[in-house]
């Protein structure tokens, strides 16, 4: 029997605060559960223990501006190694599935990186795509996340990415943060329909999430036909969460994990840490293994007023039948928007240029600066060259890089090339990315 | 006069030490398959022949009586009652034996989630003593941090059927990890009279012999306890043997030094790890045949291989059986065994030279190659299996779950080690072992008994851990069930560092120890926020009293 992989990794000796919801004591009422069901010692699971993420596992992700040392700090690096450790286990054949219950959560950290969004500051699950696809040279890959926020960061990062489809269920942007995810945004043009949006009314219940997943989420991934689905197992939906308002039980995610069998999921947001988590953990757990989950009871009463059926199906309806065209393919595509960060109250202002490519992706530039103000001046340049980069948006990348450098005019300029694993910093002089 | 006695599969070792560390005689006694009493008291004769009974300060012996109860199932019979509540279904949980399942539920701060139905019980307990069970081992998920249900179960048997044997899982060990708690439970019960009986034979047997020194027995986890401390806990012996001997050898290194104890045996090689001079426990608990449990002790791996592994050639390589059949070819046996090949290569003296050529000349012909280059063979093979458990034991250690941002950036790592072999084939074994990793190497001659080395100079060991959720107002000991209100008072941690050790003397009177002074070997608090206010702390501290030995072995005696 293969077993299913867990890394387990509550970081008891870490906060972003004494009394934030991203505290020491988050999981400690999963470990309880967990250790006290004796789920370690059962011959379906194996535990892993976390190994530190490389910089140029990070590299390959984000952008982190001014400069890595003002970003990363050690959590951040055993969270998301946690996910590779996993990778590396299900990559090697030595596991069926793999859970990694890991703080801190990832999904609103985007492409460039300033400081803590959304309590995420790397993006776990994006980190762990790029590792998939330049150490086992995967080609497509599926995120679905299944956290009750939209997860902004994650469709940033992917937007412009054609073998990556990215599909988030959440909570209606208009009542929730970070207030996006809206079935419009469906990607850039060389991308278009690999972001799938599903936007749901509060109060929605486990009928309606497994009505969407069936309906839309499962035939999006046969659709798209991924050599591997990652899972951004937030567990805010949960009926309890203090966050966010709806109404879905431990038993609606075991049945979700059993639909969607991912073959990685990794814990994201819920803070319910008492009434969700250790049931919800436990139920993803049990459902991975393909074990019986109908024994785990909330304390709580089961919600009873969910939103019926009948207002999500044409909910689902309308998503299913949005105009599949996408926008023409024109030289270059530009992009420009704000992005807050409401940990650590920092403004960032981005224009993008993404170069329309019949060939590749296409080359990405990012022109970014940040402030404590809305609006501040862009001062550091992303140059990103995307898996499968092109001989001709090369050389346009490397014109760039020599023009940038000639005229002096950036604080920062990232060298970010995925397709060739290189990447370094060049502020004044040039530090490299190590695989240290 | 310290005497350690260690029963054996096959021998049985005794020593007699004093305290400056000197040994003043050693015994190897054949281990009575059927009768352990006879084989200990036998041993200790062939020990004391030549001492007097009253110089003796202390004897302790490891036993194999529970383990061998166990395999056996010579355990009384009794019935497992667990109270699981909502999560995995029972079925499932790695119960050693069928679980009764009990209705009622606690969560993991304590709150009780649904009640105990006293008309389940009673039709539950009566179709088990119907059944022919005499007793009963109680155990309820998270019942360490709320015992109500379980104690609820035993008023109400011991109400309804007196003389009933009732054994309650809080009481014996507390940490998470119910059905290991479930099965520790089981075992105590089921083997309490037994052992019991079998200790009281044992003191009369030394009393008889003129010895008034306090008796001790070894644990699983290297340290010893007073007879009647141990008789409470019996399961806490298993596996003492290997203990013994991860013992005797820190007795004969120099201070913190990092070593792996090789003790080479009939048919299991057994390799410890003592880092730093401290000796790795398990971090999960021992298992002793189906049963996992929270039981304590040292991480002992076993490779398949020992010097009496017999010894064929398959398709033309050759190949180790899996188990003994018997032993040496050059001692008697029938198959040409790895000890053969030792005394060929003149890697040890034990044995007919005569039949250890003619073993190793049947394999050397079959493999067409001359005798000296198929005994050869044969180490390598051994020497790699050795080497393979080696490794994985590294891995496994190297590779513990870490919880805490700190652990991963301090990861385990095994540095520059010596092997320091014991046991039968230890002088040829070791350097062959060594070279192969690279590694220094000991293997002295009175590493013959390290195990009964170990026995004599290991120390008293215990943990008591305490756990407060000074929200809820309460805290309990894990080692002990003791569930208590939270004293009022802002006291946090300090407080708590104050409630443990007051706990941890109480439990050395209990035990019958004296003086001992604990080490705090874990410290973590929680703040417990809701609505963004502190509603109070879980408060998680533990203390030990480390293994360790009394006083080393002079170098003198070493050699
Ligand atoms: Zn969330
Ligand atoms: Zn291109």
């Amino acid at each position: 029997m293969k077993q299913v992989g867990l890394l387990f990794f509550p970081a008891f000796d870490w906060s972003l605060g004494n009394s934030h919801p991203e505290r020491e004591e988050r999981l400690l009422y999963t470990r309880d559960q967990i250790f006290e069901e004796g789920i370690m010692d059962l011959p379906q699971y194996r535990e892993y223990a976390p190994k530190l993420a490389r910089e140029k596992d990070v590299a390959r992700t984000h952008a982190l501006l001014p400069g890595p040392e003002h970003i990363l700090t050690p959590p951040h690096l055993v969270a998301a190694g946690g996910t590779l450790t996993l990778a590396k286990a299900l990559m090697d054949g030595e596991i069926e599935r793999g859970f990694a219950m890991v703080r801190p959560p990832g999904h609103h950290a985007m492409h460039t990186v300033y400081g803590n969004r959304g309590f995420c500051t790397i993006n776990n699950v994006a980190v762990l795509a790029n590792f998939l696809r330049h150490e086992y040279g995967l080609k497509r890959i599926a995120i679905v996340d299944t956290d009750v926020h939209h997860g902004d960061g994650t469709q940033d990062i992917f937007y412009h990415d054609p073998n990556v489809l990215y599909i988030s269920i959440h909570q209606d942007g208009r009542t929730l943060y970070p207030g996006s995810g809206f079935t419009g945004e469906r990607g850039g043009p060389r991308a278009w329909g690999q972001t799938l949006n599903i936007p749901l009314p509060p109060g929605t219940g486990d009928d309606g999430l497994l009505y969407v997943l069936e309906e839309l989420v499962l035939p999006a991934l046969a659709e798209f036909k991924p050599e591997l689905v990652i899972n951004s197992a937030g567990q805010d939906n949960h009926f309890t969460d203090p966050l966010a308002n709806m109404q879905i039980t431990a038993k609606g995610y075991g049945d979700l994990t059993r639909l969607l069998k991912p073959d990685l999921a990794v814990l994201e947001g819920g803070y319910a840490i008492e009434t969700a988590l250790p049931y919800v953990n436990l139920a993803i757990l049990l459902a991975m293994a393909g074990m019986d989950y109908a024994g785990i009871n909330e304390e709580y009463p089961a919600p009873v007023d969910t939103v019926p059926l009948s207002m999500i199906k044409p909910l689902v309806e309308s998503v299913r039948t949005m105009k599949t065209k996408a926008p023409p393919l024109r030289e270059w595509h530009t992009a420009e928007r704000g992005v807050f960060y409401d940990t650590e109250y920092i403004w960032e202002k981005r224009s993008e240029k993404i170069k329309g490519c019949l060939d590749c992706p296409g080359l990405h530039l990012t022109y970014t600066g940040s402030g404590r103000a809305p609006g501040p001046r862009p001062e550091h340049l992303v140059i990103r060259l995307p898996f499968d980069t092109c001989p001709s948006c090369r050389l346009e990348a490397e014109k760039t890089l020599a023009e940038a450098q000639k005229r002096g005019s950036f604080r920062t300029v990232y060298w970010q090339d995925q397709a060739g694993d290189r990447f370094f910093y060049l502020d004044g002089q040039i530090r490299e990315m190590k695989d240290g | 006069m310290l005497i350690g006695i260690d029963v054996g599969g096959t021998y049985t070792d005794g020593v007699a030490v004093n305290e400056e560390g000197e040994i003043l005689a050693v015994a190897k006694y054949p281990t009575l398959r059927d009768n352990l009493l006879e084989s200990l008291t036998g041993c200790l004769d062939q020990v004391m022949s030549g001492l007097s009974p009253l110089q003796v300060k202390r004897v302790s012996v490891s036993t194999t009586l529970l383990t061998n109860a166990v395999l056996q199932d010579k355990l009384e019979k009794t019935a497992l009652l667990v109270i699981p509540g909502p999560g995995l279904d029972p079925t499932v949980l790695p119960f050693g034996v069928r679980p009764n399942v009990v209705a009622g539920a606690i969560d993991f701060r304590g709150r009780e989630l649904a009640p105990v139905q006293p008309a389940q019980v009673k039709s539950l307990l009566m179709e088990l003593i119907e059944a022919g069970h005499s007793g009963v081992a109680v155990a309820g998920k998270f019942a360490q941090r709320n015992n109500s249900h379980e104690l609820k179960v035993e008023s109400y048997a011991l109400e309804h059927y007196p003389g009933l044997r009732v054994e309650l899982s809080h009481r014996l060990c507390g940490s998470l990890n119910f059905p290991r708690r479930a099965n520790t439970t089981y075992l105590t019960a089921s083997s309490r009279t037994l052992f019991r009986h079998f200790l009281d034979q044992l003191e009369a047997g030394i009393r008889t012999r003129g010895i008034t020194a306090p008796l001790y027995v070894l644990k699983a986890d290297g340290g010893t306890l007073p007879l009647a401390a141990a008789a409470r806990t019996p399961v806490e012996t298993v596996y003492s043997g290997p203990a013994a001997s991860v013992l005797g050898v820190l007795a004969l290194l120099p201070e913190a030094e990092t070593a792996v104890v090789m003790d080479i045996g009939g048919s299991t090689t057994d390799l410890g790890l003592i880092l730093d001079g401290k000796p790795l426990l398990s971090s999960r608990g021992a298992e002793i045949g189906l049963f996992k449990t929270q039981v304590h002790s040292f991480a002992v791996t076993s490779a398949n291989v020992g010097g009496d592994t017999p010894v064929e050639v398959v398709g033309g390589r050759i190949n180790l059986g899996e188990r003994r059949c018997g032993p040496a070819y050059c001692l008697g046996g029938s198959a040409p065994t790895p000890t053969d090949a030792l005394r060929y290569l003149g890697l040890c003296e034990h044995g007919s030279l005569e039949l250890a050529r003619e073993g190793m000349e049947s394999l050397a012909s079959s493999l067409a190659v001359a005798p000296p280059e198929a005994a050869r063979a044969v180490m390598e093979q051994v020497v790699e299996r050795i080497a393979t458990s080696f490794r994985q034991m590294v891995q496994c250690w190297e590779d513990e779950p870490a919880y805490r941002v700190w652990e991963v950036l301090h990861p385990h790592r095994m540095k520059r080690f010596k092997i320091f072999g014991v046991g039968g084939a230890a002088q040829g074994i070791t350097p062959l072992v060594a070279e192969q990793l690279e590694a220094q190497w000991e293997a002295p001659e009175i590493g013959r008994v390290a195990n009964a080395l170990g026995a004599a100079l290991a120390v008293p060991t215990f943990s008591c851990s305490l756990r407060a959720d000074t929200g809820a107002g309460l805290y309990s000991i894990a080692e002990t069930g003791v569930q208590l209100p939270w004293p009022n008072g802002r006291g946090g941690m300090e407080q708590a560092r104050n409630l443990l050790s007051k706990h941890f003397r109480q439990r050395a009177w209990e035990l019958g120890l004296t003086a001992a002074a604990g080490e705090i070997t874990r410290e973590e608090v929680f703040n417990v926020v809701r609505d963004s206010v502190t509603e109070g702390r879980i408060i998680e501290i533990g203390m030990e009293l480390k293994a360790g030995v009394m006083t080393r072995v002079k170098g003198e005696e070493r050699q």
